[in-house]
């Protein structure tokens, strides 16, 4: 189990049999429980607040279309992760095939628009974070992610990503390596 | 410790996840142990708290306004009286045509009748006579068609014989303007000969009358 309780979990299933049910108003809650944990991870996957966006609004809509296929037999963060995951890929090959759009593209104004010296040190951070995390490849950025943002175990890393949790393991410690490289590089420059 | 095993619990060790586990003190402190003897491994321990450390100083950005796929969400499920009319009235819909009622009103009522075997041989003699129109229709179809036919196909053949016999006319008409004017042609070129053999004997006449002026001329040629 994760960082969400068995409460919470309790509650996400309550949501989502009611939404089937054809509630709005549970779905909505559902969306909005989620949109800004979902939000954020999508900006530290595409390093772009526009294509956060985009992805983030694909992932739900894959959500609400895939909802009669869940049954309750996992915890629902877990599967919308999984999602998101499939997304992730897809986003990436998408970009790939476009490299105009490779690029990052970290927006400033939103320092102008928070302008305490707190949020000036968490802007640091974000940038620092999302700066690092663009110089691994996918599939270790996403192990990256679901390990130490998501707080999910090695086992349901593997689940997620239908790999074995040595291969996730071993993915994480490369990538932990690649980001030490990059932070000398960065250092040394 | 290997260093393997212990990478294998380091993230374990840094979220402390199996401090419920029996054995758990041992593990940790047998990693700590490995921990201050192995640089390599501790390496990755600080790489491992720091993204720990990393992930927790990150400040989630508010979401921006979008829209949310909200009015996509299914429409309620209809409520059971109205299904339960339409199962109703289909139904009864079904069963008059399995029994094949019939409704009639004349002036003695309204007559309703179950399995009509004078309807069905009524509706039998309609399906004979359209059956026997539309065959008459289409027959006097095809034999329309096939008159059409026929006329196009005597129209044509009649086009291609005016058309062969004016290709006729024309190679004749050629071939005699032809003939013509090869025939001036060599009328000329006659013309032309006879004159150069005359001249020719006028200038032999001449030369022989200078070389023998005695001589008449029937003796000199």
């Amino acid at each position: 189990m994760t960082g969400t309780g068995m409460l919470a979990s309790a509650s996400d299933e309550t949501l989502i049999r009611k939404a089937l049910r054809g509630s709005e108003r549970a779905w909505l809650k559902l969306v909005r429980k989620y949109e800004r944990r979902l939000y954020n991870y999508c900006l530290r996957m595409t390093s772009k607040r526009e294509d956060a966006l985009d992805l983030m609004q694909e992932i739900f809509l894959c959500v609400y279309r895939n909802l009669p296929n869940y049954h309750g037999d996992g915890v629902f963060p877990a599967w919308l992760f999984r999602i998101a995951g499939n997304k992730v890929v897809d986003f990436y090959r998408k970009r790939a095939r476009d490299p105009v759009n490779q690029a990052s593209e970290w927006q400033d104004d939103w320092q102008s628009q928070h302008a305490t010296r707190s949020d000036e040190q968490a802007v640091g951070d974000n940038r620092l974070i999302t700066r690092l995390l663009e110089c691994l490849p996918p599939e270790q950025r996403l192990v990256v992610e679901l390990k130490f943002f998501q707080q999910f175990t090695f086992e349901e890393i593997a689940g997620q990503m239908e790999i074995s949790a040595n291969t996730a393991k071993s993915r994480l410690y490369a990538a932990l390596g690649k980001l030490r490289e990059h932070e000398d590089l960065s250092h040394a420059m | 410790m290997r260093c393997e095993t212990v990478r294998d619990l380091l993230p374990d060790y840094i979220d402390q996840r199996y401090a419920d586990r029996p054995g758990s003190a041992e593990q940790h402190a047998a990693v700590s142990a490995h921990l201050e003897d192995c640089p390599e491994c501790t390496a990755q321990f600080v790489q491992l708290n720091r993204w720990q450390q990393l992930a927790g100083n990150w400040k989630d950005e508010p979401v921006p306004d979008w829209h949310r796929p909200g009015l996509q969400v299914r429409q309620p499920a209809r409520t059971h009286w109205l299904s339960f009319a339409s199962m109703a009235t289909a139904a009864a819909a079904l069963l008059l045509v399995l029994f094949q009622v019939h409704f009639r009103v004349d002036d003695q009522g309204l007559h309703v009748a179950f399995g009509s075997d004078q309807a069905s041989a009524q509706l039998q003699r309609q399906m004979d006579e359209f059956q026997l129109e539309q065959t008459a229709y289409l027959d006097a179809r095809l034999l329309d068609l096939e008159q059409q036919n026929r006329g196009l196909l005597v129209a044509f053949f009649q086009s291609q014989q005016q058309q062969r016999q004016q290709d006729m006319g024309q190679l004749v008409n050629y071939w005699q303007s032809q003939r013509i004017y090869d025939q001036t042609l060599d009328q000329a070129k006659f013309g032309l000969l006879a004159d150069k053999q005359q001249q020719s004997q006028r200038q032999l006449r001449q030369l022989l009358n200078t070389r023998y002026p005695e001589t008449s001329t029937e003796e000199q040629l």
